[in-house]
């Protein structure tokens, strides 16, 4: 049978957009490159994928004659876009091709066969539970920024490790990512029984999948969810998403939070702290972004040189009474950091210029960061 | 146009070395590789060796246990890349597409070579010969259309052997191919693979490629090609530079000392930017010095720390140009070049890594002859 509907320009063109990101991917399957449009009693259903993150949108519609096929992603989006009429009508004609017409425009686009198209992966409608989406999103805003890239040779360290925690009934979710120079933790207790979630062992989400999963997750109050040891599926009325889940070694990451002695406490105005180091920034070098650190007394002074500009030098008033330290680190380490916290006053905990240093505030729970110095 | 490429692979690499250097060996089972009493694994072994059932990644203490009599050595890997450098030496005139994966072996594409031959097959014959006219040592050459096919080959007849699939065997001989023999099948990826009942490549033939990327992700993708013979991955030469210089012939002769400094700033600005542009740093600044009469020298100098900033480069440059003649004769030339680059440079701040405890079980490792790639 061949597909025929007419959907409004609004709601085809927000479900073709979010699709652009897991559609339109050099190098894999060329078919990769197209959504399938499945039309539907009840509307429209759009999928993509790019075999690791794989998203289904649903749009409603007038569906006259049910049917499939599959359109290139990129294009059927951009004819959408700058569509002047407020519906469109697609009629699939023959071998896969389709005739869209939006007020006086007609465009024949070429198409390939649904058959063709990797079956979205299958899930368990029984699995799911709800879980508060901002909640969700604020686990990730915490750790995303510290992900290795993607030539890290510990390659469990390119995903975010998720953890769920039941102390006395009460049920936590944690994540935690490393680069191998800074280590970012959150936890968060959520209102679902974690028991109910299927996180195993060591459960790994990909850094595409983590990316997605933001967007997922923003605009959203409640998204339903279910971890199974292949994949995590996140869901509402309008969307599923479907992310592949890695397991194996993640590093031990506790003894290393462990490992920080918590007695040499220098205590900073997050914010002033964030803007000096902004402006300093301004003078360091490309790559290392390399930062000196002087705190003496109630004195810390950030100074920054660069070969071909010049050099930079600003003083804050910080609270510590311990030994003179001088440090030195990678500028957008602290800023990246600073940038997620939401404390007035952050404390850095951290001994020798060698050795780690973790923030943390009473402000922000659940929260830690651990930043390794660079030897000057 | 099919391609033409060979893979080569030197017969227990490591371990022939050491046979070359003291004859007393030829004949006798040899291990090189951590001590036997050691927690280190075996890098290379002779074929001698291999009887006893030893092979490289084995742990020493077990070989030694296999084989008590056996000869343990400590790799000696500046010599092993003195001979390798003369082997990839050899490769390299035959063709410009040589593309390294360890000291021993490589992936040349000679579908266009020096010989203008058009039978790989013979050229992997000489190559081979040469390599043995040249070293002493032997090696098995596979000779196939893609770098898959030719690196299963060049395993078939090993030692001293040369084995070639062509486009009309490829599909039965990769139908017929085990599963574990696959690029990217590794012993997790195969034991997943036999579960399903995909031992050999016939099996693997018949799953469709939406079923391979259900089960396999993108890489089933790669099986899904590659069990059809199509691997499009090119031989990529990774020329590792060893120098950048820049040199001129001046316009006219000169004796004039503010000119010819005016040169050499302008010459280190040119090395500097080539080095930057690189992110390398050179910890050996030579200039080049061409008087009117066409007599030429050198003057070196070795920096303790690694640099590439123009000033630095002048700053070396102007005291090996007061041990030259320029000036007292005339002079037609002028040259800098910048050698034993690095990418670290010592004066650079250095990031510390977190100090993430071992995995349990880790063991100490020595250089393997056969990195996994």
């Amino acid at each position: 049978m061949s597909l025929k509907c007419t959907v409004q320009k609004d709601d085809f063109i927000e479900g073709l957009s979010v699709l652009q990101n897991v559609t339109n991917k050099r190098g894999t399957l060329a078919i990769l490159s197209n959504i399938l449009i499945e039309a539907t009693t009840n509307g429209l259903v759009l999928t993509g994928t790019d075999l690791e993150v794989g998203l289904q949108i649903f749009v409603p519609a007038e569906v006259d004659a049910i049917g499939s096929l599959t359109l290139p992603s990129k294009k059927i989006y951009e004819i959408v876009r700058e569509s002047g009429s407020a519906s469109l009508v697609i009629e699939e004609t023959e071998n896969s091709w389709v005739t869209i017409s939006a007020g006086k425009s007609v465009y024949n686009l070429a198409g390939i066969q649904s058959e063709e198209y990797p079956a979205f992966p299958e899930y368990d409608e029984e699995g799911l539970v709800p879980l508060e989406a901002p909640v969700f999103l604020d686990l990730i805003d915490k750790v995303i920024f510290s992900i290795a890239g993607e030539q890290e040779n510990i390659y469990s360290l390119t995903s975010v490790l998720i953890e769920k925690e039941k102390i006395d009934s009460v049920s936590y979710l944690r994540m935690i990512s490393s680069d191998g120079h800074r280590l970012s933790i959150m936890e968060k207790d959520v209102a679902v029984d974690v028991d109910h979630l299927g996180i195993e062992d060591i459960t790994l989400i990909p850094k595409k999948g983590i990316q997605e999963l933001r967007k997922f997750c923003e605009n959203r109050d409640t998204i339903d969810v279910s971890f199974s040891r292949k994949q995590l599926v996140v869901k509402d009325k309008r969307a599923v998403m479907v992310v592949r889940l890695k397991h194996g070694e993640f590093p031990h990451y506790r003894a290393i939070v462990q490992a920080v002695p918590m007695d040499n406490c220098i205590k900073i105005n997050r914010l002033l702290f964030l803007e000096s180091l902004k402006r300093i920034n301004l003078f360091t070098e490309d790559v290392f972004h390399t930062i000196q650190l002087r705190i003496e007394g109630e004195t810390m002074v950030l100074s920054s040189q660069n070969a071909d500009i010049g050099n930079a030098k600003d003083e804050l008033k910080v609270t510590y009474d311990g030994e003179p330290l001088t440090l030195g680190f990678n500028c957008r380490y602290f800023i990246e950091t600073l940038q997620v916290m939401e404390c007035e006053e952050v404390e850095a905990y951290i001994n020798s210029e060698n050795s780690p240093c973790l923030m943390r505030s009473a402000l922000d729970k659940g929260f830690t960061s651990i930043i390794m110095p660079m030897q000057l | 146009m099919a391609r033409k490429i060979i893979h080569i692979d030197m017969d227990a690499f490591y371990a022939s070395v050491e046979q070359l250097d003291n004859p007393e060996l030829i004949g006798k089972p040899v291990v090189v590789g951590g001590r036997p009493d050691s927690r280190g694994v075996v890098a290379a072994c002779s074929y001698e060796a291999r009887v006893f059932g030893i092979h490289s990644a084995m742990p020493c203490a077990r070989a030694f246990a296999r084989c008590p009599d056996a000869i343990f050595i400590v790799p000696r890997l500046g010599r092993y890349r003195e001979i390798s450098a003369r082997i990839m030496e050899i490769f390299r005139s035959y063709t410009e597409l040589v593309e390294p994966l360890s000291l021993d072996e490589a992936y040349l594409d000679v579908t266009d070579n020096s010989q203008g031959e058009p039978s790989a097959t013979a050229l992997a014959h000489r190559i081979c010969r040469q390599i043995h006219e040249e070293t002493g040592l032997t090696a098995s050459a596979g000779v196939s259309f893609n770098k898959f096919l030719a690196k299963v080959a060049s395993d078939l007849r090993k030692p001293n052997g040369i084995s070639v699939i062509t486009p009309e065997m490829a599909a039965d001989f990769l139908a017929g191919l085990p599963i574990a023999s696959f690029h990217g099948v590794g012993t997790v990826t195969a034991e997943k693979m036999a579960r399903i009942g995909i031992t050999r490549g016939a099996d693997l033939l018949s799953w469709s490629l939406p079923r391979l990327v259900e089960h396999f992700g993108k890489q089933g993708v790669f099986f899904y090609h590659i069990v059809r013979g199509h691997d499009q991955r090119i031989v990529q030469p990774q020329r590792i530079r060893k120098s950048i210089g820049a040199e001129t012939t001046l316009r006219r002769d000169t004796r004039d000392r503010t000119q010819i400094k005016q040169i050499l700033t302008h010459l280190a600005e040119r090395v500097s930017r080539s080095l930057c542009s690189r992110s390398t740093y050179c910890q050996t600044v030579t200039l080049k010095v061409r008087y009117a009469n066409f007599v030429t020298i050198t003057r070196s100098t070795t920096l303790a720390r690694p640099l590439n900033r123009v000033e630095d480069i002048i700053h070396c440059v102007l005291p090996l140009l007061a041990r030259t003649e320029a000036g007292q004769k005339k002079v037609r030339l002028l040259g800098i070049a910048a050698a034993k680059l690095t990418t670290a440079a010592a004066d650079r701040p250095r990031q510390l890594l977190l100090p993430f405890p071992a995995p349990s079980g880790a063991a100490d490792h020595c250089q393997s002859s056969r990195p996994s790639h």
